[in-house]
């Protein structure tokens, strides 16, 4: 499902597609409805491939390092949660069971829906990705702009040199840093009146709160980073265009030649670049997490992995799948809007 | 129940000293400091991970137990030095001249979190749960194997048979003649089977509960404390998924503790734990980071928080004792012999733990000091000239492979071993860094020739817990060995009724072990963790998994203030 | 006597690079009268569209206007402040530049654009702006301009967009436009329509050009005076007729030789100009076109560069030698030396003298 330039909308083969919607409103619709039935066949094959490749993991969710769970147990255990049935069987159930959005019980935690779980721990990984990002694309665009609008200046130098520096530092090295400096080392000098918490379970959906500082700290540096980067050097690439001399010698302000001009087109590539941005915010970070103890997804998807609790990992890759393709559909569409050399086509 | 351990530092550990010998001064029992007011009675412990359930039935780790300990009441309870069991839900029991029959008078004051009285039919109904296939209890078979009478048929009953399954369940040996009065019946004599009444598993469950909470009893959500109550001194009180649980006094609790909240809380990263410590924002940790060990001896107020003691863990390297060259046993006690355990101790784990010739760690009646094992070179050498006599070939000894589960810390103790093989032996062992699961899968397939470390920590301090790892057939030995003459011996151990006829047949097994070396044991862990100076009363166990005092429960701690 | 509208004198404009100090405009005076179309003519690189953009102070970095006077109505350009520049541009002086579809920008309507250009001087309110676009669309001839003001850069065609940039550059009435190349993006056909185009509005509207290109045949049509450049320098100004009948100057002679001419007999061949345009940075000494000028003499070699002067009525050049003192027989040998080997492999001429090739060339600016 392609969006193309300037290429216009062909005739289907088949005559119910040959329906042409009028007008741009309805040709979004149809091509948002589209996009989302074509979201069935591609969480399908996720589900294959997961499947495929979890069981493909030596060891299985009842291995143990000390004392082993005895045979009979296991025996036992394999026939509650389903595993005894051959692996064919067990993926046409849970395809059948994702079907009806009946994702099965944690194999880890006995008792507990996946989709439970799932819903108990996003809103955290959400909270967190979403107020690094309110963050980002603010310091990240606007470093950018700057540095490349003044061009080998000192805000320029600095403005590269930082996102050098955080393009370049893993997030745990980021992150144990600002806990020792604003945790433990403020803690310290303020004698024990004022320091940053090192984690506290932040509230849902509230980006403002101080247990975040740091957590957002360390999630974004790096993406903001990259962004600015890229900012930069697509705003550098577009001061040289033609049409950027064409607003000046029309004798525009300089502010209106900067945001109409420059902007409007040096950040099409930037928006691109903030979908996948986005989506790898809110599908959470397992060393940001842990760090905080921010109880998110990222962190259980990577202990659900570690003991092999099947129907957690087929759970949170098919949340990851959901929310990475709804994030490039957005993105798809909010493209129409900011190019107009850009048109759907089928 | 030491139920497997997930992975942690080696050198992090729990279970605590025996009172005398501790170090650090301020806790144990008496504490004879002030307490602080009841609003400042909180106690914030941190215990890594959040536990997967709270039904005693399904437990599956440590950390349950962490919090099931101040929750539930099982029939009797460690005593404080570890010797032997006391009473804890039963008031007292007898058991038959034919050790058959074990008769528990229940306390007639025993309440639930909700009032409402513990009868003798909830822990008919909780030993049948556990014993239950379709339930499948991941711990079950303390209670089957070779316990409780009708379980030993619990491998050939199929789950999905429910008639076969109901008759099974039905035919167990335990039953409730009036409402305090449980009776267990035993396949055999087995006078450790005291220690089995003790686990966090054969806690009774309100049956109001179960029947509320169906298949999701046990789940740990926010709605938990309403739903689960326990007939321990605390009750749930708050719990907020993957951050912390809060528990509170239980009113109905024939004692109450001082202190008024225990939070809980679940930081897997032991740096963080200690920036917390650090900050008062805990006031128990479970380890020390490594790095920090040096830090915390020298610094002042830290060394003195500091808990140190002994715990009921060993750790030990596996050999496969099926393949070549490992099933050669003089060659593997050449192994055993080149590794400078005192040297490791010091320099791998920074003291923090203590080198161990043999199976049984100090602190159990069953520990003998040994030098079978123990580090000579010049032994060493000369058992591997012997095995090379009896086939051992040059080919072999240069294809050895050691496999460990990755992380920087087994890595370095690795590395460690191979540095030590190579000086001692000239033998070049090649090292292979595996996903935790695939080491586990291997050792089980018997898929490896040395791999490890593997440790074992006392469910509770009786011998047969430990020998019976070693025994033909056992799910619980990596090796793949088999020696009639230990099996005979544990068997007499197991089952012998004087406690030092046990003694001298367990004696005699352990002696057959270190000789035949199917593992070579290594360490016992120390406990090393920080506990605040306003925390006092603190009852240090043997036992204790992850916090001081969950094995006590922490009815005798307060705040000083 | 015909009132100066724009002067340039002895202007200098250089670029600071890492090789060098590159002299791209080295010393150009030039004139243009109010209603007059001037053109400039040159090869790629003489300097003609940096002299255009200094006209209007768009010189990019690292360029630099470093002396000269630039006259508009007798204000100099040059010591203009920011808010004066501002004003200026696009409105008293417009320029429309080469490729119309990078010089618009794409994610705007082009109605928009051509508004935003008188919006920014206030000299029309938001409205009138909006209903004077569409009537600058008709006037460069845009079929359908009501509704192709809501279309984008994307949707008109060369030509049209062209027409777009024109429109933009006469929207405020300028006294001059400045036309850089306005044709060449362009193709044959539309830029016929392009030129007839300026034409119309050249006589409609009584405003003066700039047009700066390589195409002798604009020139031809549109302009009343020429100025050819070569490296920087002006070497040969003056009326249209004269300058194409009698250039007096070697290169501009070249020039018109290279273009193929319908008034001439076919057998006459096209003369390419040997060599490569100079090194801006270290331009040949004496006259900066001795090594590429057929009809070079030691002079040209030794002595600092020939001054302009008056060659005939209203034209000047600078030469040691003039086309007038060369002789016919040089001239046909020129003809036929200034073959390139290919050239000559196609015509299968018969070369009297070395070809192109061997002539050692300078190193390209």
């Amino acid at each position: 499902m392609a969006v193309t330039a300037g290429a216009p909308l062909r005739r289907g083969v088949l005559p119910f597609i040959a329906w042409r919607p009028k007008g741009r409103t309805a040709t979004l619709a149809v091509y948002i409805v589209r996009r989302l039935l074509w979201m069935i066949p591609v969480l399908f094959f996720v589900i294959v491939i997961t499947f495929f490749l979890m069981h493909q993991a030596p060891g299985g969710p009842w291995d143990r390092e000390g004392r082993q769970l005895s045979p009979a147990v296991v025996n036992n255990l394999n026939i509650k949660y389903g595993l005894d049935k051959p692996e064919w069987q067990q993926f046409l159930l849970y395809v059948w069971g994702a079907a009806h959005f009946d994702f099965g019980d944690s194999l880890q935690s006995p008792g507990q829906h996946v989709s439970t779980l799932l819903l108990e721990s996003w809103p955290y990984t959400f909270t967190l990705g979403a107020a690094t990002f309110l963050l980002l694309v603010p310091i990240g665009v606007g470093l950018g702009v700057i540095a490349a609008l003044r061009q080998n200046s000192w805000a320029d130098y600095t403005a590269l040199g930082m996102a050098t520096v955080f393009a370049s530092t893993p997030n745990f090295v980021v992150g144990i840093l600002l806990i020792i400096v604003f945790a433990i080392g403020l803690n310290k000098l303020t004698g024990g009146n004022f320091y940053l918490p090192t984690g506290g379970l932040p509230e849902p959906y509230n980006p403002f709160q101080v247990q975040l500082l740091m957590p957002v700290f360390t999630l974004g540096a790096l993406p903001t980073a990259y962004i600015a980067r890229l900012t930069r050097a697509s705003t550098l690439e577009t001061l040289r265009q033609d049409f950027v001399r064409t607003a000046w010698a029309k004798g525009l302000k300089g502010r209106l030649v900067v945001t109409r001009h420059v902007l409007k087109n040096s950040l099409i590539p930037v928006v691109t670049a903030l979908g996948p941005t986005f989506a790898f915010l809110i599908t959470g970070s397992f060393i940001v997490e842990t760090l905080f103890s921010i109880p998110g997804i990222g962190r259980s998807f990577v202990t659900s992995i570690e003991s092999r609790d099947y129907t957690m990992i087929l759970g949170t890759t098919l949340l990851f799948a959901v929310l990475i393709a709804l994030v490039n559909l957005v993105v798809d569409v909010l493209y129409v809007f900011i190019d107009p050399r850009v048109r759907l086509s089928d | 129940m030491q139920v497997g351990f997930r992975g942690r530092a080696l050198a992090l550990a729990s279970a605590g000293l025996f009172v005398a010998a501790a170090c650090g001064g301020n806790n144990n029992t008496g504490g004879g400091a002030t307490p602080a007011s009841p609003d400042k009675q909180i106690l914030n412990v941190n215990i890594d991970t959040e536990p997967s359930t709270l039904d005693p039935t399904q437990e599956q780790w440590v950390y349950e137990a962490d919090a099931g300990r101040q929750m539930y009441e099982a029939l009797t309870k460690a005593k404080a030095d570890d010797s032997d069991v006391v009473g804890a839900a039963a008031e007292s029991w007898t058991i038959s001249s034919d050790g058959l029959t074990w008769t528990f008078k229940l306390r007639s004051d025993g309440k639930y979190s909700d009032g409402h009285p513990v009868v003798a039919g909830d822990f008919v109904a909780s030993y049948k749960r556990i014993l239950d296939p379709t339930v499948a209890a991941p711990y079950a078979d303390p209670f089957f194997d070779g316990t409780i009478a009708g379980g030993q048929n619990y491998s050939s009953i199929d789950a999905k048979d429910a008639n076969a399954v109901k008759s099974f369940v039905d035919g167990l040996g335990v039953s409730a003649p009036d409402a305090h009065t449980f009776v267990i019946k035993l396949q055999h004599a087995a006078p450790w089977f005291k220690w089995i009444t003790s686990l966090w598993l054969a806690s009774p469950i309100e049956a109001s509960d179960l029947s509320a909470g169906g298949s999701s009893f046990g789940a740990v959500s926010s709605d938990a404390p309403s739903k689960i109550h326990g007939n321990g001194p605390f009750q749930l009180s708050e719990i907020v998924p993957k951050d912390h649980i809060t528990l509170t006094p239980n009113k109905y609790y024939r004692t109450q503790p001082k202190l008024q909240k225990v939070n809980l809380y679940e930081i897997t990263d032991a740096n963080v734990e200690f920036a917390k410590f650090q900050n008062g924002e805990l006031d128990i940790t479970r380890g020390v980071p490594p790095a920090d060990v040096a830090v915390v001896n020298g610094d002042p107020k830290l060394s003195k928080e500091l808990v140190k003691g002994p715990s009921l863990l060993t750790w030990w390297i596996d050999y496969n004792t099926t393949k070549p060259p490992f099933n050669n046993a003089d060659l593997r006690l050449a192994f055993a012999k080149s590794i400078d355990r005192a040297s490791y101790v010091h320099n791998v784990l920074k003291d923090v733990g203590t080198p161990i010739n043999s199976m049984i760690p100090k602190g159990m009646a069953e520990y003998e000091a040994s030098t079978t094992q123990g580090f000579d070179c010049t032994a060493a050498k000369a058992l591997l000239a012997k095995a090379k006599t009896e086939g051992v070939t040059d080919a072999q000894l240069g294809n050895i492979h050691y496999e460990y589960r990755n992380s920087p810390t087994r890595k370095t103790s690795s590395e460690f071993f191979q540095q030590q093989w190579s000086s001692c032996l000239g033998i070049n062992v090649t090292l292979d860094a595996k996903e935790s699961k695939s080491v586990s899968h291997d050792l089980g397939t018997l898929n490896y020739q040395s791999g490890g470390i593997s440790g074992w920590q006392a469910d509770y301090p009786d011998g047969q817990d430990w020998f019976d790892i070693f025994i033909t057939g056992s799910g619980n030995q990596f090796s793949g060995w088999s020696n009639k003459d230990y099996d005979a011996a544990v068997q007499q151990g197991d089952t012998a009724p004087k406690e030092s006829d046990r003694l001298t047949a367990y004696s005699k097994a352990q002696k057959i072990l270190e000789q035949e070396a199917p593992v070579a044991f290594i360490f016992q862990n120390e406990k090393f963790f920080l506990m605040s100076s306003k925390v006092q009363g603190a009852q240090i166990h043997p036992l204790d998994d992850d916090w001081a005092g969950d094995v006590a429960s922490a009815t005798t701690m307060y705040i000083s203030a | 006597m015909a009132q100066t509208l724009l002067r340039l004198e002895d202007l200098h404009t250089q670029f600071f690079t890492g090789r060098g100090v590159v002299k791209a405009v080295d010393g150009v005076s030039l004139h243009i009268d109010v209603g007059e179309t001037l053109g400039i003519v040159g090869e790629s690189g003489c300097g003609k569209t940096i002299t255009a953009l200094s006209v209007l102070r768009l010189v990019p970095e690292p360029g630099k206007i470093v002396s000269g006077k630039i006259e508009f109505r007798g204000q100099d350009v040059t010591k203009m402040d920011d808010e004066e520049i501002r004003d200026f541009r696009g409105n008293d002086v417009a320029m429309i530049f080469q490729d119309p579809m990078t010089s618009l920008n794409p994610v705007t309507k082009v109605g928009f654009q051509i508004e935003e250009a008188m919006t920014a001087h206030n000299r029309f309110s938001s409205s009138a702006a909006k209903s004077r676009v569409i009537e600058l669309l008709k006037r460069v001839r845009v079929p359908a301009a009501e509704s192709r003001v809501k279309d984008y850069p994307h949707q008109f065609s060369g030509g049209m967009r062209q027409r777009a940039m024109i429109a933009m550059g006469l929207a405020n009435e300028p006294s001059l436009l400045i036309a850089d190349e306005p044709t060449t993006a362009l193709d044959v056909t539309v830029q016929a329509q392009i030129i007839q185009l300026m034409k119309q509005l050249n006589r409609e509207l009584g405003t003066a050009m700039m047009l700066i290109t390589h195409n002798m045949a604009l020139v031809a049509s549109l302009c009343q005076r020429v100025v050819v450049m070569y490296a920087g320098r002006v070497v040969e100004e003056g009326p249209v007729e004269q300058i194409f009948t009698s250039p007096q100057h070697p290169y501009t002679w070249s020039l018109l030789r290279s273009v193929p001419r319908v008034d001439e007999a076919r057998k006459d061949r096209l003369v390419s100009i040997r060599g490569l345009p100079p090194d801006l940075v270290n331009p040949p000494p004496g006259c900066k076109f001795h090594p590429r000028c057929p009809f070079v003499i030691d002079r040209c070699r030794v002595e600092p560069e020939p001054p302009l002067e008056q060659v005939a009525t209203n034209q000047v050049a600078r030469c040691w030698v003039l086309m007038s003192n060369v002789k016919e027989e040089d001239i046909a040998a020129a003809k036929t030396s200034a073959l390139s080997l290919d050239a000559a492999k196609i015509l299968k001429q018969d070369l009297a003298v070395a070809p192109v090739d061997e002539v050692p060339s300078n190193a390209g600016n």
